[in-house]
């Protein structure tokens, strides 16, 4: 199955990521700051405010009636706070006047603090002190600023880098995908070439087989058969010419019944190799005959149903095999009363089927195995490019369904 | 939503203490007279002789609350009467008495060795663009507060010297002492200092200074000034200031006076 890309579930959990990451660096840290920082100015204007209300309640102490008009002696006690590091304004009221004394100009972001003015106990006035907070804003505006160029590449870095990884990675999968299928393509054809080969050797070795089983029938047949014939036709002879009460004619009807029987068996197996009608009349009529021969030595009932119609010899040479197989298998095994064989075209193809009554197969077989002859028939059908399936018959029994390509 | 608009502002808004209510205005058993810096000293110096002269005339002068700080007590009744320098070229006060004259000087500690100052050096020099006197000692100037009179008065005139001015406090070059007494004192001990002043306060204090002359001469007219009320007593100090007796004792001690309003430049070596 080729890999799924990486980019897109990638791009989908890095994106939120990234997000919080941006929202993080370029917002919080920025609020955090200020926060912080006014906090500490806000925590600063009330010191300052006690600082000054506690120099004027000792020039108040000094100078009850005039202190407040003594705009000298305030402004320099209010200087350290208006013209110091923090910058202000500084305000102070007393009862009688609203507002006797301003140092400073009000500025945007004040954070503001108050303290008494107290002399003998008594409330006489109040100081303000108004810290600017603009330099904390400007800080703040600019930390803001900064941080949102920050988040903004980390956002990227976050986004595209793992992106950019991942379309890499992706495109590697992607060539690597492409070399894989195309060293499967070549392995593929090659497995072809060789199967094509292997199959061309398969129906060779057939082929050859069934020639040199064809040489063998013929030359059993031709040879040992006349060899015989005129051995039994010298022992007929020599049979005739013996007085019917010469005691060696045992011995020659003996050695005549055993001609007899060897040119059977000679005759059984020149056909059992190589049957006459298969290079005669064809595969219909040569299954036909053997599987009635088979039929008369086992006194098993048959059913043929078998087209007229004639494969290559290379196709006809394998199916012939599995039907022989197949019968024989029968007769050792299934303890048959019936058997049914039907051959014809099918699935663009030859088909050979063997069915027979009786036992099943072996539970404790190997699906794959079989006899030693199925074994061979087996390699035989897969070699002509087809197959070859044993199970059990419907009812009982077992069925050999072979198909074969068409040539 | 406070922390996404927190670079921009967001504060917590906090209410100033309660100012308790006004007291009663004590009652005042003596005449009270505050006043700034130049003023000040010299009526300080006139009101205990007219105590002596006037026996049972209790008359307080407090130490200086600046010109501002004077009206504004006089408005609010906590004086009797504010003392008030300004340019002679201003209209006179209301309800005032003009108590004496004194021209606008520079003071130079003596360590410095300069004689005279064109007002585009002094300007330089209150810009801290001339760093030494020919002596080689640095140049130092001592400021009063930016509403100082004599300040105000001499940079009015030259305005070539009001602009430094202005910038030097803008700029915190120099400092700037709020109490007149603390800048003669500081004029007194420090070599190379140099300060604007008046005549008639280096002879009332007898400062060790040398008096350079800047452009043409500017005056300042010191101020008795009452309040809506004039109580008898004050009425009776006030036409003892415009007085022969009072008027002499003005001049001698390096003042201008109601008869003789141009001033005298003391000679080398300063007033006595």
């Amino acid at each position: 199955m080729k890999p799924a890309p990486l980019a897109p579930p990638l791009l989908r959990r890095m994106a939120p990521l990234a997000l919080i990451a941006g929202l993080l660096v370029g917002v919080a840290l920025p609020a955090v700051y200020r926060r912080v920082s006014l906090q500490e100015r806000i925590g600063q204007a009330p010191i300052w405010a006690r600082e000054v209300a506690t120099r004027l309640e000792a020039t108040a102490a000094d100078r009850p009636r005039l202190w407040a008009y003594d705009r000298p002696t305030l402004a320099a006690i209010v200087r350290p706070v208006t013209r110091g590091v923090l910058g202000g304004q500084v305000r102070i009221d007393t009862a009688r006047a609203d507002r006797v004394f301003i140092s400073g100009m009000p500025r945007p972001g004040e954070v503001a603090g108050w303290a008494p003015i107290e002399v003998g106990g008594q409330m006489i006035g109040r100081v303000e002190v108004r810290l600017t907070a603009e330099s904390i804003r400007n800080r703040a505006v600019l930390l803001w600023v900064s941080a949102n160029v920050v988040a903004l590449l980390l956002a990227a870095g976050l986004f595209l880098i793992p992106l950019a990884a991942a379309r890499r990675a992706d495109e590697d999968n992607a060539a690597l995908w492409q070399r894989l299928e195309d060293a499967n393509a070549t392995l593929e054809a090659r497995v072809a070439e060789r199967t094509a080969a292997l199959r061309e050797l398969g129906a060779r070795l057939v082929a050859v087989q069934e020639e040199e089983r064809a040489r063998i029938s013929r030359d059993l047949h031709d040879d040992v058969g006349q060899t015989m014939t005129a051995l039994r036709l010298r022992l007929t002879t020599l049979d005739a010419t013996l007085p019917a009460d010469e005691p060696a004619r045992e011995h020659v009807e003996i050695a005549l019944a055993a001609v007899d029987a060897g040119v059977e068996q000679i005759r059984r197996l020149a056909h059992n190799l190589r049957p006459a009608a298969l290079d005669g009349l064809g595969l219909a009529a040569a299954l036909r005959a053997h599987a009635l021969d088979w039929a008369d030595a086992t006194g098993i009932g048959m059913h043929l149903t078998l087209a007229e119609v004639e494969p290559p010899a290379t196709i006809t040479d394998v199916l012939f095999r599995l039907a022989q197989e197949g019968l024989t298998n029968i007769a050792r095994h299934a303890q048959a009363n019936t058997v049914w064989i039907g051959f014809g075209e099918a699935d663009d193809g030859w088909q050979l089927t063997v069915e027979a009554d009786g036992r099943g197969l072996d539970p404790n077989r190997p699906k794959s195995s079989g006899g030693l002859g199925l074994v061979g028939a087996r390699e035989r059908v897969e070699q002509a490019g087809g197959y070859l399936d044993v199970t059990d018959r419907e009812g009982g029994g077992v069925t050999l369904l072979a198909w074969l390509p068409p040539d | 939503m406070c922390l996404l608009a927190a670079p921009m502002g967001c504060e917590p808004v906090q209410s100033p203490p309660p100012l308790p209510p006004p007291s009663e205005r004590p009652q005042r058993a003596a005449i009270h007279l505050a006043g700034d810096s130049v003023t000040t000293p010299l009526v300080q110096r006139l009101a205990r002789v007219f105590q002596v002269r006037q026996r049972g005339q209790s008359i307080t002068v407090d130490a200086s609350i600046g010109p501002s700080g004077a009206g504004r007590a006089l408005q609010d009744g906590v004086i009797d009467a504010a003392l008030i320098a300004q340019p002679s070229n201003l209209p006179p006060p209301p309800n005032a008495v003009r108590v004496a004259r004194t021209r606008v000087v520079i003071a130079v500690s003596r360590s410095g060795g300069a004689h005279q100052m064109s007002p585009a050096e002094l300007a330089r020099t209150l810009l801290a663009q001339r760093p030494s006197w020919p002596t080689g000692l640095p140049r130092r100037v001592l400021l009063r507060p930016p509403d100082d009179p004599l300040q105000l008065a001499l940079g009015a005139r030259l305005p070539v010297v009001g602009a430094a001015l202005n910038r030097a406090f803008e700029q915190g070059i120099w400092p700037v002492y709020a109490q007149g007494s603390a800048l003669r004192s500081a004029l007194r001990v420090t070599p190379g200092a140099l300060a604007i002043t008046d005549m008639g306060s280096l002879g009332l204090h007898g400062l060790p200074v040398w008096v350079i002359k800047v452009g043409e001469p500017v005056f300042v007219d010191l101020w008795l000034r009452a309040g809506a009320e004039t109580p008898p007593r004050l009425q009776a100090f006030m036409r003892w200031l415009v007085g022969l007796e009072a008027q002499e004792m003005i001049r001698g001690l390096g003042y201008g006076t109601l008869r003789d309003p141009t001033l005298g430049i003391p000679g080398r070596g300063g007033p006595r």
